[in-house]
C-alpha cells in the first residue's frame, strides 16, 4: 500500500529527534482526550497538525496515514442506521421481545440484552444503545421499576455483542481494516467466545437483579397493551431498510472473494439507500432529506479518526512503534503465548481506564512490527483476536471505558436515572476481568 | 425603537416555590398558556405552562428528545395520565419550569419581533439586576402597530 517511491523520511524542524518529537505530539494528544477538557476531534486535529507543522510527516504522508476503508464503513454504516430507524423496525423487535415474556421483569432483562448484543453485532455500539434504551426506559418506567439493572446489562450486551464481528465495534473495524482479516475470520474467531461470555453475564445478571424484579399484574398489563406494529411508521421503508441492510451484510460475507473491502460495500449501501429513500421525491425535497441524513453522520467521530490514524502515522514513521514492538517482544521473550496474554490483559485494563480506539489505532502498527520475529503475518492472527478481545470487553470495566457507556449515561440522567462512575464501577469491573479471564481460557485453548 | 414602549404586566407570576398542582389551577384562571417564574425576590428564572404540563403526563423518555423517535407504541388511557400527573402534584414548578429567554427594555423591537416570531408567545423583560419587569407579548407589538395604521 505504501510504496517505497513515496517513502517519505522525517524532516523535523531545527533538526530535532524525529522519533522524540513524534512522541511528545503523540503523548500530548492522548493527555488532552484523557482530559476530556477539549473535544476529542479537535484535539485529535490539532494532534495531526502538529505532526505536518513540526515536519515529522508531509501532507502526502499523512493523508496515506489515514484509513479511508474505516472512514468509508464507519460513514456508510451511520447513514444506513440513520434511514433504517426512521422505519421504527428497532423499536419494534424491542417491544415485541417483551411482550414475548409476558412483560415478566427478569424475562425483559434478558431478551433486551438478546436484542442489544444482537444489534450490536450488526451495528455500531453507540447506535444500538440510542435505539433500545429510549425504549427500555419506557417499558421500565411502565412497570415501575428503577431502570439501572436494564441499563447496565444493556451497557454490557452493547460491547460483548459488539465484540463479535468486524463492524460491531470501532477497535474491530479499525484490526480488520488494517489487517485484512475478513468479516468472517472475525466471526468465526471471536464469535464462539463472545456468545458464551454473553450468556454467562446473562444468568449473573439474572442472580443478581433480573431473579429479585417484580412487576405487579396491572403494570405488566400496561406493557402488554404496547402495540408493536404502532412503532412501524413507514413499512415501505422498513422493506427497503432490512433489503439494503440484508445485502450489506451479504457484501461483506461474500467480500473478500469479490476482493471487495468493507469501506465499498457500506459506502454502496447506504448510497443504495439513500437513493430508494429518495425515490419520488422533488429535487427540493431530496436535497432537503439527504441534508438532514448527511446531519446525522457522527462527524466529531470521523474527524476523531482522521487526525488520530495521522497521530499514529507519525510516530509509526518516525520509528518509534517499532522499537516499542522490539522492547515488547524481547520482554515476553519472543513467546507467542505470553505475548498474546499480555496483550489481551494490557488492552483490557487500559480500554478500561481510556478511551480503547487511540489505544487500539497504536497498538496495530506496533503489533504488525513484530510479525516477524514470529515468523510472518499468518503467525500473529491470535495477537489481533487477543487485541480485539481485550480492547472491546476492557470497555466494560467503567462508565468511562467505551462511548456506549457514556451514551447510556448521558440519556440516563436526561431522563432522570443517572448512572455514577463508582456504582457502576463496583458492579462491572469485576464482571469485566471475569469475560477477559474467560477470553483468556478460549484464546489459550485455541490458539496458543 | 426599543421594547419599553410595549412593556405589559404579565396575567400571573409563578413563584418557584408554587406546586404544579397550584400552577394549573392559576393557568387555567388565567386562561394562558404559560407564566413567567421567579423566585422570591423577583429574579426571573424561566417559564411554567401547559408544555411543563404535558411532559408531567407522558414517560419520562420523552425528556431525551429526538433520541426516543416515536410512542405510538404506548396505548396509555385517560385515567393513566391522571395518575401520572398526580404523582407531581405536590412538586415544587422550581424542579419542571423550563429555561427561558428574557429581552431587555432597550432590547430593538424588530429583534424582539423577530424572537416572537421564532416561536415565543411573549418574553419575559428583566432589568439589568435579573428581576422581572414585565412581558412583550405578541398581541402587545401586534396592537401598538396596528394603531398607526
Amino acid at each position: 500500500m505504501h510504496g517505497e517511491a513515496h517513502a517519505w523520511v522525517p524532516q523535523v524542524l531545527f533538526g530535532l529527534n524525529a522519533m522524540w518529537v513524534s512522541t511528545l505530539v503523540l503523548v500530548a494528544t492522548y493527555a488532552v482526550i484523557m482530559s476530556e477538557k477539549m473535544n476529542r476531534a479537535i484535539a485529535a486535529l490539532l494532534g495531526a497538525g502538529a505532526m505536518i507543522l513540526l515536519g515529522v510527516l508531509n501532507q502526502e504522508a499523512a493523508i496515506r496515514g489515514v484509513d479511508f476503508n474505516t472512514i468509508a464503513l464507519l460513514i456508510g454504516m451511520m447513514l444506513v442506521v440513520a434511514i433504517t430507524r426512521r422505519s421504527g423496525v428497532f423499536q419494534y423487535v424491542a417491544i415485541w421481545a417483551a411482550k414475548k415474556v409476558q412483560a415478566n421483569p427478569a424475562g425483559i432483562l434478558f431478551m433486551l440484552q438478546i436484542v442489544t448484543a444482537l444489534f450490536s453485532a450488526l451495528l455500531d455500539n453507540v447506535t444500538t444503545v440510542l435505539l433500545v434504551v429510549p425504549v427500555t426506559l419506557v417499558i421500565t418506567e411502565e412497570l415501575k421499576l428503577k431502570p439501572w439493572p436494564f441499563l447496565v446489562a444493556l451497557i454490557f450486551a452493547s460491547n460483548i455483542g459488539g465484540t463479535s464481528t468486524l463492524i460491531g465495534d470501532p477497535p474491530n473495524i479499525l484490526i480488520g481494516s488494517a489487517t485484512g482479516l475478513t468479516f468472517n475470520q472475525f466471526v468465526l474467531n471471536l464469535a464462539p467466545v463472545v456468545v458464551v461470555i454473553q450468556v454467562l453475564t446473562a444468568a449473573l445478571f439474572h442472580l443478581m437483579w433480573g431473579c429479585k424484579l417484580h412487576a405487579t399484574k396491572e403494570n405488566r398489563a400496561r406493557v402488554m397493551s404496547f402495540s408493536e406494529a404502532e412503532a412501524i411508521t413507514d413499512v415501505r421503508l422498513l422493506k427497503q431498510s432490512l433489503g439494503v441492510l440484508a445485502l450489506i451484510i451479504g457484501g461483506f460475507i461474500g467480500a473478500h472473494s469479490l476482493g471487495l473491502e468493507p469501506g465499498t460495500i457500506a459506502m454502496f449501501g447506504a448510497a443504495l439507500l439513500l437513493l430508494l429513500y429518495c425515490l419520488g421525491r422533488n429535487a427540493e425535497e431530496q436535497s432537503h432529506e439527504v441534508h438532514h441524513l448527511f446531519g446525522e453522520v457522527e462527524w466529531v467521530t470521523i474527524f476523531f479518526f482522521v487526525g488520530l490514524f495521522i497521530v499514529v502515522s507519525g510516530v509509526e514513521k518516525a520509528g518509534v512503534l517499532g522499537m516499542l514492538a522490539e522492547m515488547l517482544v524481547s520482554m515476553t521473550g519472543g513467546d507467542m503465548k505470553v505475548t498474546a496474554i499480555a496483550i489481551l490483559w494490557a488492552s483490557a485494563i487500559l480500554s478500561a481506564v481510556v478511551d480503547n480506539i487511540p489505544f487500539v489505532a497504536t497498538m496495530i502498527p506496533l503489533i504488525k512490527s513484530m510479525a516477524p520475529v514470529f515468523g510472518g503475518e499468518q503467525a500473529i492472527e491470535p495477537l489481533w483476536w487477543a487485541l480485539s478481545l481485550g480492547a472491546c470487553l476492557g470497555g466494560n470495566g467503567t462508565l468511562v471505558g467505551a462511548s456506549a457507556n457514556l451514551t447510556v449515561a448521558g440519556l440516563a440522567e436526561r431522563a432522570g436515572h443517572p448512572i455514577r462512575f463508582i456504582p457502576f464501577m463496583k458492579v462491572a469491573f469485576g464482571l469485566m476481568l471475569l469475560s477477559v479471564a474467560i477470553s483468556n481460557v478460549y484464546l489459550v485453548l485455541r490458539y496458543l | 425603537m426599543s421594547c419599553q414602549a410595549i412593556i405589559s404586566n404579565p396575567p400571573a407570576i409563578l413563584e418557584k416555590s408554587t406546586t404544579v398542582a397550584e400552577a394549573l389551577a392559576i393557568l387555567r384562571e388565567k386562561g394562558v398558556n404559560a407564566l413567567p417564574v421567579t423566585d422570591a425576590k423577583g429574579h426571573f428564572l424561566g417559564v411554567f405552562g401547559l408544555r411543563e404540563l404535558i411532559v408531567l403526563l407522558l414517560p419520562r423518555a420523552v425528556r431525551l428528545g429526538v433520541e426516543m423517535g416515536e410512542l405510538g407504541f404506548v396505548s396509555d388511557t385517560l385515567d393513566d395520565l391522571r395518575h401520572r400527573l398526580g404523582a407531581f402534584a405536590k412538586d415544587s414548578i422550581g424542579k419542571h419550569m423550563a429555561p427561558h429567554r428574557a429581552v431587555r427594555a432597550e432590547t430593538p423591537l424588530v429583534e424582539a419581533l423577530m424572537l416572537l416570531y421564532r416561536g415565543d408567545s411573549y418574553l419575559p423583560v428583566v432589568d439589568g439586576a435579573g428581576k422581572l419587569i414585565g412581558i412583550v407579548s405578541a398581541n402587545d407589538a401586534m396592537t401598538r402597530v396596528v394603531e398607526g395604521i
